[in-house]
Order: C-alpha cells, then sequence, then structure tokens
C-alpha cells in the first residue's frame, strides 16, 4: 500500500495521533500529516451500515470526522503492510448500548487475553497473605505494601477517575455509554458541579431533579464521565505521576520498586512477555479482569502498564463474567484469529475452555519465564 | 530456532502450544515444536500433542501415520469432529490419486464405506450431514406440512436454504421413499405380529411387480403375448401397420393380447374382465387424439 494510505489513517480526524500510536510501534519513515483533501465519500461517519461499508473502500476511509454517538473509529495494526495483506473485520462490540463501531484494519495474528491480579501484578495477594504464604516471604511486609498500594488506587480512583460517581453504574468497557453522549466540548466543563449525583452546586430542585439515575440527561453526564476518563488514561498513560502531587509519587516510585523485590520482580517478568508481543504488531494484548472499571484503570496506571493496554483494550468482567467478555472480544476481532488466554486460574481457565481457547496458566515465576521464550522462540 | 538445553515445558504448556499453532494454522511450526519435543512417553501420549502429530501428519501427506495415530487412541468427544475430518479427507485424497479424477459424492459414500471410521475418533452416532442443520431443519419443518411442495415452492425452498432446487427435489424425493420405506417395514413388522394378511395387498404388490417388470422390459412388437400398458404398442403388435394416423387393424385373437393390460395399470385386475371392445374403444379414442 502506498504510504500515504497510511498517513491518512494515522492523522484520522478528531480522535488524534495519539490514539494510534499507541497501538504499535510506527515504522520510521511514517509521518503524521495532513488530513487527506480528497474526500469523494463524504458520508463515510457514523456506525451502522453506512460507516461499516464506507471503510471496504480506501478513499472512503479517509473522509471525515465522526458525528454523533457512533463515531466510527479506524484502528490499523502495525504490522509493514508489505508483508501482510490488509483484511478489514468488523470489530463492534454486540447487543447492547453504546457501542462505537471499531473496525480493524487487520491482518492481526494472535490476541492474547490476560488477566491482572496475580497474573501481570502482584495486588491482591499481598493483602491477603497467600503470596507470602506461597513463596515464602514476610506477610508483614507485603501487607504493609499492599495496603499503601490499595490507598494509592483508591485515592487516584476518587480523585482523578471519578470514582465516587461511577462506582455504582459500573461499566465494562469504555465505550458502553459513548451512544449517550452529544458530543460537545468538554474543556471547560463543570464536573463537580453538574448535579450527576444528586448533590450538585445548584443544589435544591434542580440539583434533585438532575440527579436522577436513568434519565437522559443523567445519561449524557455519565457519558461525560467516561469520556473524559478516557481522555485522562491517553493523557498520563505513560506518566501517571502528573495526576500525583511529588510526595505522592515518591511514595509510588518507593512502591513499585519495593514490591518488584518482594515479589522476585514478577512485573518485570510479565512485561517482558507483554512488549514482545506488542512489539509484533500482529498480535494484540487485551486484558479482562474481574475489577471494575474505574479501579483496574487506575491499577493500571500506576502499576506502569499504561503504554501495554491502550483503554479500548480494557474489559471489567464483574458484571457479566469472563465468558461473556470473551465473547464481546470474539466479535469485535474475528473468529480468523487466534487467541490465548493467560492468568492464574479459576474463572479464565473455565471462561477459555468454553470458548475453545488454549489456556496457559500462572502459577509461579517460572510459568511467565516459559511464557517469554515461548513467545521468543516463536511457539505462541 | 535453539534448542532449550533442558526442556522448560510443562505438558499442560506443550498442550497450549499445540492448540495455539493448529488454531493459528502455523503447521509447518507446529511440525518443528513437536520434533524438539523430548522423547517422554507420557508426554507424547497428551491428546493435545497427538492431535497435533495427526495434523502435522496430514498437512505432509503421511497418511500411514495420520491413520496410525488417529486408530492408537481414544480421542474424547470434543476432538471428533476435527479428526473425524481428517481420516475422510484423507482418504479421499487417496481415493481420488487411485482414480486419477476427483471424487463425486457417490465416490466419496464408497469410501467412507470401505473405510468406516475407527471408534477412537467416532462415538458410533456422530453423524456429520452435508447440508447444514438450519438448512436441514427448514426443509423438515416444511416436510411435516406439505411433503410434495410445488416448483415454485421448491425454488423458494432453495433460496430459503441456501440450496439448488434440484438439491431440494431430491431432498424431498429421498425423504418420502425412505418414510414409505420405513412405513412398509413398520406396517410389515405389524403384519408378522398380526394373524390377518390382507390378500389384495399382496396381489397389488405382484401385479405392481409383473407390470412393473414389464415397463422396464422393452416390449417386442412381435409378441403380443406380453402385457403391455400402451395403446400404441397394442396397434404397433400388428406389423406393417402405419401408427397412429392409420385405421385400427381389425381385432384378432392375437392384436390384442391382455385386454386388462392397459388399464391394469391404474384399475389393478378389476379391469381384466373387460370385453375387447371395450379395450378397442379406447383404442379408436386414442387414434383421434
Amino acid at each position: 500500500l502506498p504510504p500515504s494510505f497510511l498517513q491518512e489513517f494515522s492523522s484520522y480526524g478528531s480522535l488524534g495521533q495519539n490514539q494510534f500510536s499507541q497501538y504499535y510501534h510506527l515504522p520510521p519513515n511514517y509521518t503524521s500529516s495532513t488530513p487527506p483533501s480528497a474526500d469523494e465519500h463524504g458520508s463515510g461517519t457514523g456506525a451502522g451500515a453506512v460507516g461499516y461499508s464506507a471503510v471496504k473502500s480506501e478513499e472512503a476511509a479517509s473522509a471525515g470526522p465522526p458525528t454523533g454517538a457512533h463515531p466510527l473509529r479506524l484502528t490499523r495494526c502495525g504490522s509493514p503492510a508489505a508483508a501482510h495483506p490488509l483484511r478489514l473485520t468488523r470489530c463492534g462490540s454486540p447487543a447492547g448500548r453504546g457501542r462505537s463501531l471499531i473496525v480493524h484494519l487487520c491482518c492481526f495474528q494472535r490476541v492474547f487475553l490476560w488477566d491482572l491480579d496475580e497474573t501481570i501484578i502482584i495486588f491482591h495477594s499481598l493483602l491477603t497473605g497467600t503470596y507470602a504464604q506461597k513463596f515464602g516471604k514476610d506477610p508483614a511486609t507485603m501487607l504493609n505494601l499492599g495496603l499503601q498500594m490499595e490507598e494509592l488506587i483508591f485515592e487516584l480512583a476518587d480523585t482523578h477517575l471519578f470514582f465516587n460517581d461511577l462506582e455504582e453504574c459500573d461499566q465494562v468497557h469504555i465505550e458502553d455509554v459513548a451512544s449517550d453522549d452529544n458530543g460537545q466540548d468538554l474543556s471547560n466543563y463543570n464536573f463537580m458541579a453538574d448535579g450527576f449525583n444528586g448533590s450538585g452546586g445548584a443544589g435544591g430542585a434542580a440539583g434533585a431533579a438532575a440527579g436522577v439515575q436513568g434519565g437522559v440527561e443523567w445519561m449524557r453526564k455519565l457519558a461525560f464521565r467516561y469520556r473524559r476518563l478516557k481522555e485522562i488514561y491517553s493523557s498520563y498513560k505513560g506518566n501517571v505521576g502528573g495526576l500525583l502531587n511529588p510526595i505522592k509519587r515518591e511514595l509510588l516510585l518507593r512502591l513499585q520498586s519495593e514490591i518488584e523485590n518482594v515479589t522476585d520482580s514478577w512485573l518485570t517478568t510479565a512485561l517482558k512477555s507483554l512488549l514482545l508481543i506488542q512489539s509484533r504488531g500482529k498480535c494484540m494484548n487485551v486484558l479482562v479482569t474481574t475489577t471494575q472499571l474505574v479501579p483496574a484503570l487506575a491499577k493500571v496506571l500506576l502499576y506502569g502498564l499504561g503504554d501495554v493496554f491502550p483503554i479500548e483494550n480494557i474489559y471489567s468482567a464483574t458484571k457479566i463474567g469472563k465468558e461473556s467478555c470473551f465473547e464481546r472480544i470474539v466479535s469485535r476481532f474475528g473468529k480468523k484469529v487466534t487467541y490465548v488466554v493467560i492468568g492464574d486460574g479459576r474463572d479464565e481457565e473455565f471462561a477459555a475452555k468454553q470458548h475453545n481457547m488454549p489456556f496457559w496458566r500462572i502459577s509461579t515465576h517460572g510459568d511467565l519465564v516459559s511464557l517469554h521464550q515461548a513467545l521468543e522462540l516463536d511457539f505462541l | 530456532m535453539s534448542m532449550l538445553p533442558t526442556f522448560g515445558f510443562t505438558q499442560e504448556q506443550v498442550a497450549c502450544v499445540c492448540e495455539v499453532l493448529q488454531q493459528g494454522g502455523n503447521i509447518e511450526r507446529l511440525g518443528r515444536f513437536l520434533w524438539s519435543l523430548p522423547a517422554c512417553e507420557h508426554l507424547h501420549k497428551n491428546e493435545s500433542v497427538l492431535k497435533a502429530k495427526a495434523v502435522v501428519a496430514f498437512h505432509r501427506g503421511n497418511f500411514r501415520e495420520l491413520y496410525k495415530i488417529l486408530e492408537s487412541h481414544q480421542f474424547s468427544p470434543h476432538n471428533h469432529p476435527k479428526l473425524q475430518q481428517l481420516w475422510l479427507k484423507a482418504h479421499y485424497i487417496e481415493a481420488e490419486k487411485l482414480r486419477g479424477r476427483p471424487l463425486g459424492a457417490v465416490g466419496k459414500y464408497r469410501v467412507r464405506r470401505k473405510f468406516p471410521l475407527p471408534r477412537s475418533i467416532w462415538d458410533g452416532e456422530e453423524t456429520s450431514y452435508c447440508f447444514k442443520e438450519k438448512s436441514r431443519s427448514v426443509l423438515r419443518e416444511w416436510y411435516t406440512h406439505n411433503p410434495y411442495p410445488s416448483p415454485r415452492e421448491k425454488r423458494e425452498l432453495a433460496e430459503a436454504t441456501g440450496l439448488t432446487t434440484t438439491q431440494v427435489s431430491n431432498w424431498f424425493k429421498n425423504r418420502r421413499q425412505r418414510d414409505r420405506a420405513a412405513e412398509a417395514k413398520e406396517r410389515e413388522n405389524s403384519e408378522n405380529s398380526n394373524s390377518n394378511s390382507h390378500n389384495l395387498s399382496s396381489s397389488m404388490n405382484g401385479n405392481k411387480t409383473l407390470l412393473g417388470s414389464s415397463d422396464d422390459d422393452k416390449t417386442p412388437s412381435g409378441t403380443p403375448d406380453h402385457t403391455s400398458p400402451s395403446p400404441a404398442l397394442l396397434l404397433g403388435s400388428n406389423a406393417g401397420l402405419p401408427s397412429l394416423h392409420g385405421l385400427a387393424p381389425p381385432p384378432g385373437p392375437s392384436a390384442i393380447p391382455v385386454p386388462g393390460g392397459a388399464d391394469s395399470v391404474h384399475h389393478h385386475h378389476s379391469v381384466h374382465h373387460d370385453t375387447i371392445l371395450n379395450s378397442m374403444s379406447s383404442n379408436l379414442v386414442d387414434l383421434g387424439s
């Protein structure tokens, strides 16, 4: 494909280049250029039939920015076009409100479905003492570290990620309420006083009315929050310290380092595999966790995984379970892709079996090391 | 690809790799992976590993090896469909090579008869049909309402099922025939346990057979003894006379073999007592048409 085609993608509409560059490593000769002037297929917006068919031709794909509730979003996987034939697959999520149609220009081969706790990061087992017990560590030290991390997680979630507002209306995926969004500019929007949780600045009757759950206006405010969440995540995923005051920043750095110490570099080892997968370009890392979405985002940011998991690739299975999450992911990436489930057992193993997906169990460091070796040897 | 000094993968991990490479269609790589496995007997009896070996053997055209693997180990049901496909495809390919040209449906049927699925990959019950379950259920549903769809209805059915009208026609024809056969067998079974028997039905059958065979036989014009269903043939049995446009020949005993012959097709033996006159008039009628 001519380079200009891919340039058009990388500067697609209002989504910004960051959105794309985080997904993959662009070869150095790709530069972000101005949007294409040609706009023969001006109607290439919106979801549903129009949007979907529009991307079937290369010209249409470069049409104007998305409008309305169903932005048509294009993502490109990063393998050099010459090596692999491009394939268009539809990856809109199935039934339910608020799905934006994500169309992958794909030559995807593998999608790795990762569990979070006790697979990539060690957090929960610090608190419960199971890690200490299993690997012969001092429980008190571990507990202390766990508690400090927990405090940071919930502070970040409450302060910057709207957890107070969103705790009761948890979503599976960041895009799930996007259809209720009206796209208005949020740069000067006051989230503190818009009456979302009934205790808004207006107070009185107006505040109470606006706080009714489920109303159209309330849904819109909900959607604003998730949109802002997305923006915040994308901005700080490589630098969560920017969201914290200097003291907390220091604390976080110390905590990260100490946790790595006592867990014998668990996270570092896991990261090797994650980065290797990411560097392949034809492979994707997806996170499926039983933590609620907002705290999960906080965990990902604080453990430094923001650059590995774009926010669109994070799913919370709290409400619907891992099996259903997997189903959503399969309908997003298609059946031609090979899925590999990586987790420490329980739900993910069962869910993998239900979907006939191969499962790689993580119980010890050795399993993470073997995983990395298998990836290096191209066995996976 | 370098080999590890001590093989670092657990059996579970080996199985996972086998599944991933199979699902990803990376058969070459799978073959290399299998070759690199340590010679541990337990490992090589793992079902995922055996399945992988089967797939690699098929891919390489090593069918002897494939059959050996498929027959050597009792595979769990969820792997049956894929392994059955391997077995069948390999046999089809071998048969086609012998034949020198592609196999049709009948050819494949014969192959399946000759090389039945081993019980290691088949539970004796699982059948895989040619038509999708969805299509089959549409056809079955229709059949219960009307076993004789009109040509237009067949076209509609073809569209609804994604089949051709010929396929639809054949499906209905076969279904009716098999239903009839099943029903006849049912009746035969209940008759055998019954002391009753219907004379009529047995002689009816007899008649049908007789007429059936005469239908199949070529009826030489010079043998008036033959039961001939066709009035034209009756005429023709008088050699030398012109066809329909000519006048009816004077009836002679030889000219009209079994008077009720033609009618028997429709009215069985009840018409045997027809007079010659009757038959003649029917001939005359035919002449006129």
